[in-house]
């Protein structure tokens, strides 16, 4: 039985917040993060922490501001005062009608001891209400002269808009924010604790849904909140109706949401680049070109990559920032899902039968697996070396090998490539979504590619080292693990990830790996 | 509403992780009480706790006492590990005399009372379990656990006679070698969490010059000489005797 939804990970994001809400002091912060990251999520648990501290909290103010008229968001801020039980009018005796009355207001509640959270403030860098940042500064500048105990906090998912109002040296608020939280997604330790809470424990569910939400939260609780998916034994029957129900139904919660999300921070070019991207899971610059000829990739490259974090630029190992083998692939797992498998699928079940498209999609979906897979790998080899739990402690970012833009005969490519400087030992892993496919040929050829990259000039530095072999697959049975172990291979499967870092989280719950107390004075 | 009652406790802000102050208020005065009902004294001033990211730590000369934390979130048994070891510390004096051969054993000390804190948490929670801490009477026994795992990470020597005598140069050069320290503190357990009592010989520690004590042996004999002085048998003392050194009053060669 799945557990109800709680909150989840974000403790040092949590412990910062908390932090600056007791002090009793002003404050101007900025959270920012895409959408459904939890942004309103983590202020509404930092209040209720809060809270238990003691009886007398804060009056919170919450307003998610409408990308309409200065009229229209009157009215909403009036709605959310009436919410909050604060009078109609504080402040200003008025009836709120305009931008300057809701700035005035905003000032004399947080003047009063008041937190007023403004939700969606990246609306206001354009359109009508672009003018709220210079009345909202008017009144940052004046409380952060007084002695005031309440805050003003803007929630934004826009990144590059968010960065236009808070960081453009031309913007009202430039330099005011005396706080700023910037929410990526979970990390793996979080992700694997939320999968145990709600049914999805076993590492192919938990693959599947990583490949498919990533970390981003409500996705996730839309999964847990859907009845009867955890009592589904079969990855298959299991898959089919995560697709199904949440993606593809008329009712579908995510129904809309990639579309959505893609008209919501993208214009038309950035959206070509992002399908290319998922089409083809990866592309060097000169394929992008080929394949976007009548775009001047470079600025929206560069946007997608830079300003909204949306593309990831891999390098292989050592390789120099200009290097053209440069890899760029989607970051945002479930930008690419949705682009990849279920667009297309959600476009079909418009004329088809939801449960025939979702069978449908299957293959892509392993298909999808198979590159969320080594990117879960990559980033759970980082994360247990960071917690300190991890069999292979790294002293450097997990790396991998190319020296084509694309695999093809007589390239060498490598998933992952992790070493330990101190103890001079190098860990060259292969990842199977399959661990069947770790077979005789395969493992012949990981070997081949090994060998041919440490004759090349950058594998040279691994000369003298320790080399490890290791194979990566969501899960391995005994008797495969048995028998590649048998041969030398070191295998390492999702269930290990979960265990090493199960400790990390294991602390809120008591059993703790043993507190460090490294040297301290006394 | 949090129990108003006089504590030398204040919880200061900072990145405590996801927890409120309230709690974290609430479990280290439980884990204060024990310590100080065991002593039979409160410390000589109050004492402020905060989190930072080193290791934990009590600062030299600062009244009221600061204490460094490195425990976050709602990992209550790193919470109380970590602050009945620098509690200690200021039960004993800590920063009376500081340059000595003989911190090691304090440090020992302070690694029992986090240990011996731990196992009686266990009871306490589940018989009275704080206010203010979420399902507090339910966590109890994971105190239990921890303590067993923490200990089960030392060593235990049959021959401590033995043991002592191989490592207490090591001990005497570098006061912080943990698993010496959870050696000695490990074999002194038992005895600790069956009379409680023992805990009020070592508020008398750090009250004479320790530097005057060349052996450790020494140092043991002034301890019990204080106690005798303070008009109290010198128990503990004795009991390290009995435990690491032969029935001559020896250490092996």
């Amino acid at each position: 039985m799945s557990a109800p939804w709680s909150f989840y990970g974000r403790r040092e994001e949590l412990g910062s917040l908390l932090e600056i809400m007791r002090r009793q002091r002003w404050f101007f912060g900025a959270i920012r993060g895409r959408r459904r990251i939890g942004k309103t999520a983590l202020i509404q648990q930092a209040l209720k922490t809060i809270s238990e501290d003691g009886p007398a909290g804060q009056p919170v103010l919450l307003v998610r501001i409408p990308d309409s008229s200065p009229a229209d968001f009157a009215s909403v801020f009036r709605s959310a005062l009436g919410e909050a039980g604060l009078p109609p009018n504080p402040g200003t005796g008025e009836l709120i009608r305009d931008l300057p009355q809701i700035a005035t207001t905003v000032g004399s509640l947080c003047s009063r001891g008041a937190i007023v959270i403004l939700d969606e403030f990246q609306v206001c860098h354009r359109g009508p209400l672009s003018g709220l940042p210079s009345l909202l500064q008017a009144q940052v500048d004046r409380l952060q002269d007084r002695d005031a105990a309440g805050g003003l906090i803007v929630l934004g998912s826009v990144q590059a808009e968010m960065e236009a109002l808070l960081h453009d040296r031309r913007a009202p608020l430039f330099g005011r924010a005396t706080f700023e939280l910037t929410l990526g997604p979970w990390d793996l330790a979080t992700i694997f604790e939320v999968c145990r809470a709600h049914g999805a424990a076993d590492p192919a569910r938990s693959l599947t849904l990583y490949a498919l939400f990533g970390g981003v939260p409500k996705y996730w609780r839309h999964y847990a909140e859907t009845d009867g998916l955890d009592a589904i034994g079969e990855w298959e029957p299991w898959a089919q109706q995560v697709c199904e129900r949440l993606f593809l139904r008329n009712d579908s919660p995510l129904r809309e949401e990639g579309d959505g999300l893609l008209a919501r921070e993208l214009r038309r070019n950035y959206l070509a680049i992002l399908r290319t991207l998922a089409e083809r899971a990866s592309c060097t610059h000169a394929e992008l070109k080929d394949a976007l000829p009548e775009l001047s990739l470079g600025p929206y490259l560069n946007a997608v990559t830079s300003d909204l974090r949306l593309v990831e630029r891999r390098l292989p190992i050592f390789a120099g920032e200009r290097q053209r083998r440069a890899r760029y692939t989607i970051s945002d797992p479930f930008l690419c899902a949705w682009l990849r498998v279920m667009q297309p699928a959600s476009q079909a079940a418009r004329v088809l039968p939801a449960p025939q498209v979702a069978l449908r999609l299957l293959s892509r979906l392993r298909t999808l697996e198979g590159h969320a897979f080594e990117r879960m790998v990559r980033d759970a080899t980082e994360a247990a070396s960071r917690a300190g739990v991890a069999d292979f402690p790294i002293t450097d970012r997990v790396a991998g090998y190319w020296n084509r833009s694309q695999p093809q005969p007589g390239s060498v490519e490598i998933d992952l490539i992790a070493w330990n400087e101190e103890d001079r030992c190098v860990r060259f892993g292969s990842c199977k979504r399959n661990p069947e496919r770790h077979d005789v040929a395969s493992l012949r050829g990981f070997r081949d590619h090994v060998s041919r990259f440490l004759a090349t000039a950058v594998g040279k530095r691994f000369t003298g080292w320790r080399h490890q072999f290791a194979l990566l697959s969501p899960r391995f049975s005994e008797q495969q693990r048995a028998r590649l172990e048998a041969e030398d291979w070191i295998c390492c499967d999702l269930v290990d990830f979960q265990r090493m870092l199960r400790g990390v989280q294991d602390g809120a719950a008591g059993v703790l790996p043993p507190s460090p107390k490294l040297n301290g004075m006394e | 509403m949090e129990t108003e009652r006089p504590s030398p406790l204040t919880i200061e802000n900072g990145n405590w992780g996801a927890t409120s102050l309230r709690a974290i208020r609430g479990v280290l005065n439980s884990a204060a009480d024990v310590l100080v009902a065991a002593f039979g004294k409160k410390p000589d001033a109050a004492i402020q706790v905060a989190p930072w990211r080193r290791a934990p730590q009590v600062s030299y000369d600062l009244r009221p006492y600061r204490i460094w934390l490195s425990a976050r979130d709602t990992y209550w048994c790193q919470y109380v590990y970590q602050f009945a070891h620098e509690l200690c510390h200021v039960m004993t004096h800590f920063d009376r005399y500081r340059d000595h051969r003989h911190r090691w054993f304090a440090e020992a000390l302070c690694e029992l009372a986090s240990l011996f804190v731990l196992q009686r948490l266990a009871t306490v929670w589940a018989e009275n379990p704080p206010d203010g801490v979420a399902e507090a009477a339910a966590y109890a026994p994971h105190f239990a656990t921890y303590a067993v795992q923490v200990a089960g990470k030392y060593s235990s020597p049959g021959d401590l006679p033995q043991w002592l005598a191989d490592h207490l140069p090591k001990l005497e050069a570098d006061p912080y070698v943990r698993e010496c320290n959870g050696v000695v503190a490990t074999g002194l357990l038992h005895r600790f969490l069956d009379d409680p009592s023992l805990w009020h010989d070592c508020s008398r520690l750090n009250c004479w010059d320790p530097s005057a004590n060349r052996t450790f042996r020494d140092y043991l004999d002034a301890w019990a000489h204080d106690l005798r002085g303070a008009g109290s048998p010198p128990r503990v003392p004795l009991l390290i005797e009995e435990s690491f050194y032969r029935p001559t009053g020896q250490l092996p060669t």
